[in-house]
């Protein structure tokens, strides 16, 4: 397939997915705002747009899916199909088909979906409407001809049988409205193309017209299709002018933000120079306070001073500028939400209400990327676990269908999320149980420990409190991995409950994931930043607190015994913390359930440091994170404890 | 890319030194030349890999190539330079004792490199340009340093 077709192929899946990803959605809203007009023409709009691209592509099972789901949101629209629960299964399942279509296209596999029950669950639906449609046969499971055959003469009667069925006249409206809207630019976009005059687009658009006429009902062909069976331009050069389409369509409506894509690369390389700029900045500050000590009494320095002040205030703000364009809002997480909730309550036979707050919230593009899969699972779990079944509820006193809030707020340097419902809550005492029965705790020790530290083992692998294990939750994969992918993130997450009253849990995370805390440490003359969410404290000790057992060295800490892993040998750093030495720093570290110690010869104290890959490096061979840059400039490696030690760990 | 780019039977290159031996890259693999400034070491690196540096806010490796090619160890003084060079999409810098200068030179006066005897690795050398009496070494960088299965060069 040639680049250019690629490109356009490109373009409709960017689309697609975005229509789809809104539609989902839109349909849940829809389902709790049955009259709302608007969201209707929208949703009816989206699913037209996803049938047109399609069937001007090629994608005919697209066109077929999509087609007949337009028919029934018609008859929805048209208030002939009352919008049940039990419909929406249907047009939800059909959108979740469109996705599995759009993965076909993408991975170009040419795989065909049976689409055979999903068709004739829409059929079904299409037909429950009733007698009314006397005059309006079903819709057919073809393809309308209007862009997948270029319609030299289209017969009148093909296009009548083809395109019978939701075409009434509001639909003839709606669609009118949209094609005018759709078809002059392409005309116009031809023109600027140079690919025709524009005596022959008012030609072609003569002939349509003329068509329209004669033709009472049916598809008219497009303006394209014309121009390109009268030979007055090549077929290429309107899929060209087709593909400009979508975006010239979505600069209508007035509801959409005005953006444009870019290449996170680019923008990746527009902070990288801005932390160079930073750089710069820092040592012309210097350089210039210096001078104002050296010459106070030179009139060109206070001016000079005056500028670098102005340059320094630049510099700061188009940094945060730049790791702006990096934010998305938690919208493009949450947005998946309602409708997994609405699947899940009804699937489960409760009644839940979603509720999202701080949608607006901007988190770093790569954290918004895998906050997704723990999210889900937390949200799962608090409609599975968390809300009861109506009855129980009822008899507890509370209203019949329980409420889960996913919010997201910011809260200094971090961003916290959290999911909050008013369900059962958890049961620290038969957790306790729970604990005791896994082996994982004796009730004495248990007794000692905080309710806190006790609702910490729910995230020890393997670790369920469901008494019944649903396709849902409660395998006891799952809080373990979420708590996993949070620390990823440099992350952590706290659970407040109460018996009877619900259940929270709250995900703190920082702003983005390029700048980290760091504890700068010194070991012979290498300097090296160990990030700080796996340090827990850094004690001074002497080879005398030094015990080894069988050749692992430990010390004693708060009668704790921890083993202990000097970075000199790991790295093979000749100095005098190598072997023995005083005066030397032990910066423990915990990794999961594991805790150890790292001796260094310096402590050089906390630092924010900004987070770059090493070239041609594997990403955590031995030990590295990566690097970051100081303020003069050198280069600091950034440890990976959790990869260094990690042999040492499993003896 | 070519470790060679043959213009109108020209090559254009950069030449420099390591010890006695003189050596050339093709002019369009080279982005910049700089002094030597100060590296960081990577612990558990390759015995070549000099360490890393700092590239207007790129983080790259730096490769001795003395160590590389087996060559003794001699510190860096004023006329040493990293040379940095595009292999295969990767930066990385490359430390030679001196750089000499551009030359254009016909290709017809590279020669394939002649047989040295078993204990000599000419796998990476692309041919030798005879220009009056310098022998110049001309380098396929691309042969030097291999991806591994990850992607990684090191």
């Amino acid at each position: 397939m040639s680049d250019e077709m690629d490109e356009i192929i490109n373009d409709f899946l960017i689309e697609t997915t975005e229509i789809v990803e809104d539609l989902s959605q839109k349909f849940v809203e829809l389902e709790n705002d049955k009259d709302n007009q608007d969201l209707v023409n929208g949703i009816f709009r989206s699913v037209h747009t996803i049938k047109g691209a399609s069937g001007f592509l090629g994608f005919n099972q697209m066109v077929q899916l999509t087609h007949i789901t337009e028919s029934v949101l018609k008859k929805i629209k048209d208030g002939d199909i009352p919008l049940t629960p039990a419909v929406m299964d249907v047009i939800l399942g059909s959108i979740d088909m469109v996705k599995v279509l759009l993965e076909h296209i993408k991975a170009k596999d040419g795989i065909e979906e049976d689409l055979t029950d999903i068709l004739a669950m829409l059929q079904g639906v299409y037909e429950q409407a009733g007698a009314p449609a006397a005059a309006e046969p079903p819709p057919t499971l073809q393809a309308p001809p209007e862009q997948v055959v270029p319609a030299e003469e289209p017969a009148p009667d093909d296009a009548a049988a083809a395109s019978s069925g939701p075409s009434i006249e509001e639909l003839d409206a709606l669609m009118e409205a949209q094609s005018n809207q759709m078809l002059k630019p392409v005309g116009e976009i031809l023109v600027e193309n140079g690919a025709v005059t524009t005596d022959e687009v008012e030609d072609a658009l003569k002939i349509q017209t003329i068509i329209k006429e004669s033709v009472d009902v049916g598809e008219v062909p497009k303006v394209g299709d014309i121009l390109t069976a009268t030979d007055k331009v090549s077929k290429e050069e309107v899929k060209k002018a087709l593909t400009k389409q979508p975006q010239a369509e979505k600069e209508k409506p007035p509801q959409l933000e005005q953006t444009i894509r870019v290449d996170v690369e680019r923008l990746d390389n527009v902070l990288n120079l801005v932390g160079e700029l930073v750089l710069a900045r820092n040592r012309l500050m210097k350089v210039v306070s210096n001078l104002e000590l050296k010459y106070t009494d030179n009139a060109d320095v206070a001016p000079l001073a005056e500028l670098t002040a102005f340059i320094n205030l630049i510099t700061t703000d188009l940094q945060l500028a730049v790791m702006k364009t990096r934010m998305q809002p938690v919208r493009k997480v949450f947005n998946k939400f309602p409708r997994m909730v609405r699947d899940l309550a009804r699937s489960l036979k409760k009644d839940v209400e979603l509720n999202l707050s701080g949608e607006e919230t901007e988190l770093d593009k790569s954290i918004i990327e895998e906050i997704g899969d723990p999210l889900v699972h937390l949200v799962r779990n608090s409609v599975d676990h968390g809300i009861e079944m109506p009855e129980v509820r009822e008899a507890e006193g509370k209203p019949r269908g329980g409420t889960v809030l996913l919010s997201a707020y910011q809260e200094g340097n971090n961003i916290v999320l959290s999911i909050e419902d008013d369900g059962k809550g958890i049961d620290v005492e038969m957790l306790k149980g729970k604990i005791v029965e896994k082996g994982l705790g004796t009730p004495d020790e248990l007794e000692r420990l905080s309710t806190k530290e006790i609702l910490d083992y729910i995230f020890l692998p393997g670790f369920s409190t469901a008494k019944v294990v649903s396709d849902v939750s409660g395998r006891g994969v799952g809080m373990d991995v979420v708590k996993t992918n949070i620390s990823k993130l440099n992350g952590t997450i706290t659970i407040e409950t109460e018996k009877g009253k619900g259940s929270k849990f709250l995900l703190r995370l920082p702003l983005t994931l390029a700048i980290i805390q760091a504890l700068m440490v010194g070991v012979g003359t290498e300097v090296y930043a160990v990030p700080l969410a796996s340090v827990v404290e850094t004690v001074r000790i002497d080879q005398s607190n030094i015990k080894t057992i069988r050749g692992q060295e430990t010390v004693i800490l708060r009668n704790e015994i921890v083993p202990v892993h000097r970075l000199a040998n790991k790295f093979f750093i000749p100095t005098a913390s190598a072997n023995g030495g005083n005066k030397m720093y032990l910066v423990v570290i915990v990794i999961g359930e594991k805790k150890f110690g790292m001796m260094v010869d310096k402590l050089f104290g906390q630092e924010e440091v900004v987070i770059k890959s090493i070239e041609g490096f594997s990403s955590s061979s031995e030990g590295i994170a990566g690097a970051t840059i100081t303020g003069d400039g050198k280069v600091v490696l950034i440890l990976d404890p959790a990869v260094m030690f990690v042999g040492d760990l499993h003896n | 890319m070519e470790a060679f780019a043959v213009t109108d039977t020209v090559l254009q290159l950069v030449t420099f030194t390591l010890g006695t031996e003189e050596y050339a890259v093709d002019i369009l693999r080279v982005q910049e030349i700089n002094r030597m400034t100060e590296i960081t070491m990577v612990p558990n690196a390759p015995p070549f890999v000099e360490g890393v540096v700092n590239l207007r806010g790129k983080v790259i490796p730096v490769v001795s190539l003395r160590r590389k090619f087996d060559i003794e160890d001699k510190p860096s003084d004023e006329s040493s330079r990293v040379m940095i060079v595009d292999l295969q999409g990767v930066t990385i810098g490359l430390i030679v004792d001196s750089v000499s200068e551009v030359l254009r030179v016909p290709s017809d006066i590279v020669e394939p490199t002649p047989p040295m005897g078993t204990n000599i690795n000419t796998e990476f050398i692309y041919g030798i340009a005879k220009l009056n009496d310098r022998l110049i070494i001309l380098l396929d960088i691309d042969k030097m340093l291999e991806r591994t299965s990850v992607g990684s060069l090191f």
